[in-house]
């Protein structure tokens, strides 16, 4: 509601069709909220949705706009901070490089994405319904989250060759870890009142884990699941820049590349 | 008659968490009728929702029996049937399915409760939304949701904590008398928990008052008045008594029974 208000109350103020009332002090918000809001409600509402789909459009226009600028009058070298327009151009000319570099990339990243989930999802469980593991392997799992992965990477390079293994590897290792915490989560906040409901049928565990547990953590385990897709694309890209011949980051950092330890093979 | 449920010397002390050492229930004897309507009243914290839960198989009592049908209850029965103050509906089912979740878990068939889940949405009014999601429903109707559920499997028993606690006084008043008609049709054998002198003195056969710390059995009241009652001006003497005498015994319980307990409490059970 008061998002539709505060829009409107945009709208308004452009055109400044409607001027306010003159109210009491007191009423003045609210009969200025009545007021905004176009009469005619449907048009009121397409305005709207025009403008939640302008308006991020036309800051990015913005942003863009303030690079350019910023180009234009520091004239900093364009190796340095190259102007928008070279971007672009560079895009065009490269542009055959792309699809099969970002598939490489889109690749590794869902596939080290459904691996993490595939672990992560049991281990999850596991420690939601065992005070034992959760005493164990919680701790190792947050000590293992402290260690940069980038650090790690080189190693898995070691381990497993320029292959796509090592950044489906790093993509794991990035995103397991706040899918598990969140699936955890959600599992051990189930309403007390639906648990109490459950036991008070006699439901057997594994009922009273698909009919009530799971979908109530649902919120939670999609937390961690938005989390960890946004962590798996910088898991791929890392493990490319440590090592690797194909992949859109491959192209970014050509010393990187080289810099890295050859496998032995 | 024999009686239903019958609660032996029961205590309870909490060990371990938040409420560790608590001495909840102290000797509570007690014995249900079938198809008996008691509720018990107390102020908060007299263990009228441990007793409730005791009753229920969710909780062992420290000392002491209950019993449901001449078997000791040691964990939560498919004839029992348990509602409480908050509906715990899933959010994520439609309110039929909700109704439906007893026949899942204790798998029963499910053509034929169905139309008794459709037939019970109906006794209670919402059969125009049983396609919809229960935080489309008010309070009031989420709790009926939660009563039709705690029907669907016909169980013996009907074990409610506080069941419209949470609702406006309105709501709450309506919904009584709506327990009231539906018990009428389906007599079922029910342990009320409330803080409601008004849902006692419209449902209760005999209202049990409990009073705090160690929760005892404090006095036993008998109502005689025919069903279906009603409160206010049509009040029969009976309810006006008894109301008047539930209202010494919640608020005189300072001086009566904390200056003497154990004669408080042996009096109480003469009665």
């Amino acid at each position: 509601m008061s998002k539709v208000t505060r829009l409107d109350e945009g709208v308004g103020a452009a055109s400044g069709a409607h001027p306010p009332l003159p109210a009491a002090a007191g009423e003045a918000t609210n009969v200025q909220a009545i007021v905004l809001l176009p009469p005619e409600s449907r048009l009121g509402r397409v305005t709207g949705t025009v403008w939640r789909f302008l308006l991020p459009v036309l800051t990015i226009f913005a942003l863009v706009g303030v690079w350019w600028l910023a180009v234009l009058v520091m004239d900093w070298p364009p190796y340095v901070v190259p102007s928008p327009a070279d971007v672009w151009n560079e895009f065009l000319d490269k542009r055959e490089l792309l699809p099969e570099h970002v598939w490489t990339t889109l690749g590794e990243t869902l596939q080290g994405y459904l691996l993490a989930i595939a672990i992560a999802v049991p281990v999850a469980v596991m420690i939601a319904y065992s005070r034992f593991l959760e005493a164990t392997i919680y701790p190792a799992l947050v000590a293992l989250n402290a260690i940069p992965k980038i650090a790690i990477a080189p190693i898995f390079i070691i381990w497993m060759g320029f292959g796509p293994g090592p950044k489906i590897a790093i993509v794991v290792l990035i995103c397991f870890f706040p899918i598990v915490i969140a699936t955890a989560t959600g599992l051990k906040s189930t309403p007390d009142e639906l648990v109490e409901l459950v036991r008070s049928l006699s439901a057997s565990p594994i009922q009273q884990f698909f009919k009530v547990r799971l979908p109530a953590s649902l919120p939670y385990v999609f937390v961690g699941l938005k989390v960890g897709i946004t962590l798996a694309v910088i898991g791929a890209v890392v493990g490319e820049f440590v090592g690797a011949t194909e992949g859109s980051a491959t192209s970014s950092s050509p010393r990187v590349r080289t810099r890295t330890p050859r496998s032995r093979s | 008659m024999e009686p239903l449920i019958r609660i032996e010397d029961v205590s309870h002390v909490f060990r371990g968490g938040r409420r560790s050492g608590v001495h909840a229930l102290d000797a509570i004897d007690l014995e249900i009728a079938e198809n008996e309507f008691v509720v018990l009243v107390g102020r908060s914290g007299c263990g009228k929702s441990t007793l409730l839960r005791i009753v229920a198989g969710l909780l062992r009592a420290t000392q002491g029996t209950v019993s449901l049908a001449d078997e000791v209850v040691t964990s939560p029965r498919p004839d029992v049937s348990l509602m409480f103050q908050r509906s715990a509906l899933l959010p994520w089912r439609s309110v039929f399915d909700n109704v439906m979740l007893p026949v899942e878990i204790l798998k029963l068939d499910k053509t034929l409760h169905r139309v008794k889940a459709e037939a019970l949405l109906r006794l209670t009014g919402l059969d125009e939304f049983s396609e919809s999601r229960p935080y489309e429903l008010s309070g009031g109707m989420q709790q009926r949701v939660a009563l039709c559920r705690a029907l669907i499997h016909d169980p013996d028993v009907l074990l409610m904590d506080e069941p419209f606690a949470a609702l406006d006084a309105l709501t709450r008043e309506d919904l009584s008398l709506e327990l009231q008609r539906i018990w009428n049709e389906h007599r079922k054998t029910i342990l009320f928990v409330t803080h409601s002198i008004q849902e006692a003195l419209l449902l209760a056969d005999r209202i049990v008052v409990m009073s705090p710390r160690p929760g005892r059995i404090a006095s036993i009241l008998e109502l005689k008045t025919p069903r279906p009652r009603s409160l206010g001006v049509d009040a029969t003497d009976e309810l006006n008594d008894v109301s008047a005498r539930l209202h010494e015994l919640l608020f005189a319980r300072d001086l009566t029974i904390e200056a003497e307990p154990a004669a408080g409490a042996a009096a109480a059970r003469d009665s």
